[in-house]
């Protein structure tokens, strides 16, 4: 019984690290376009492609300041165009990844749409609710609610931001996260299987009413 | 000659039926309505050892696959039950009735009438409802006899 409380509490704690919106916290104005707000969430697959900011981590806004390798001003922070190399290869690579991801968009929302959107933005619209979610991010039309395991929401991820070599920004639908799902079922199925063991211990004490079933072990009826 | 007999306090948990002398179990119902105007109804329902459900006649039709059980009360136990015994071959003109071993005389009408609950479903919202009267069992068993001066009068067997 110990070791399933600890299980559970372990649960618990692992569940709200990691549904917890801390950049939601951090990145002011949230929902609005442009910002830090998306980068490290929107592209949270894309640590695979870690080699590729060995040509000079170019999508942080944290400029490295200690290597002078990195100095050159081809690999301004400020002007993505320049780059030798074509721009980040993680945007590259996810581009054409997500291209084959997502497929055609349904529609593709651009500044024409609607106004508020800054020019160098586009939004892919694939017309699911993954696509609502994302507007409701870029719009800032969320809702606290999205944040509790109780709506869909919670089981999405924020909405995938490519930054192109020309500068321009696409936004993709947010996509499932099996894996938050699967440990939000563990969670809640452990505290569900406690709250059932405490229930039939107090019963078997005596505590609790039991339920309205007869002892018909010693009765020839069954 | 088939002898049933019915051993309880009265509740369905502390219910006994021994046929021939042997406890069974299994039973989901059993009904007796015995009079002297000639009434031989009996019936009885258990379900078999092939998991089957059977209706018989405990005194004239042959209990196919019916489950018998250790018994299941002890002597000190036995004590504080009432034990209704009940020997014929399916003719009220042949029907003898033994109450706590002591046959019985004057009868008018003998009722016994025992289910046992509906089984219900086990499931997590059973584990929050409160406790509620057991659904679907009933215990009646009445013996109806003549006194002199022709007095009738009903009494619980058990």
């Amino acid at each position: 019984m110990k070791k399933i409380k600890f299980l559970v509490w372990v649960l618990a704690f692992a569940l709200i690290f990691i549904s917890f919106p801390f950049e939601e916290l951090i990145a002011k104005g949230g929902g609005s376009f442009g910002g830090t707000r998306g980068y490290s969430r929107s592209f949270g697959g894309s640590k695979s492609f870690g080699g590729s900011r060995s040509f000079g981590g170019t999508r942080s806004y944290v400029p490295p300041t200690t290597s002078p390798r990195y100095s050159t001003p081809m690999r301004s922070y400020n002007n993505p165009t320049t780059r030798s190399f074509g721009g980040t290869a993680t945007s590259m690579f996810n581009r054409s990844q997500l291209q084959s991801k997502y497929g055609v968009p349904r529609k593709v929302i651009t500044s024409k749409d609607i106004p508020n959107l800054p020019r160098n933005v586009q939004v892919y619209h694939f017309g699911d609710f993954a696509s609502g979610l994302m507007m409701g991010y870029l719009m800032g039309h969320t809702s606290w609610l999205w944040y509790l395991p109780f709506h869909p929401a919670f089981y999405y991820t924020q909405p995938v931001k490519v930054v192109n070599e020309d500068g321009t920004v696409t936004y993709y639908p947010p996509t499932f996260d099996t894996s938050k799902f699967l440990l939000s079922l563990i969670f809640f199925g452990s505290i569900a299987f406690i709250i059932i063991r405490i229930i039939k211990v107090k019963r078997k004490q005596g505590l609790l009413p039991r339920n309205s079933t007869m002892d018909l072990s010693r009765s020839s009826f069954s | 000659m088939a002898v049933l007999s019915i051993e309880s306090n009265g509740t369905i948990e502390l219910t006994a039926v021994y046929y021939n002398g042997q406890q069974v179990g299994g039973l989901k119902e059993l009904f007796l309505n015995l009079s002297e105007d000639g009434t031989f109804d009996s019936v009885i329902v258990y379900t078999g050892t092939d998991g089957l459900e059977y209706l018989k006649n405990p005194f004239t039709d042959y209990l196919d696959n019916i489950v018998y059980r250790e018994p299941a009360f002890t002597e000190e136990e036995a004590q504080q039950l009432h034990l209704l015994t009940i020997e014929s071959d399916g003719d009220i003109e042949n029907t003898l009735v033994y109450y706590d071993n002591e046959m019985l005389d004057g009868l008018v009408n003998l009722f016994v009438h025992i289910k046992s609950p509906s089984r219900g479903q086990s499931s997590i919202t059973s584990l929050f409802k409160k406790e509620k009267p057991v659904e679907g069992a009933i215990f009646k068993a009445t013996f109806t006899f003549r006194y002199p001066g022709d007095i009738i009068k009903t009494e619980e067997i058990f």
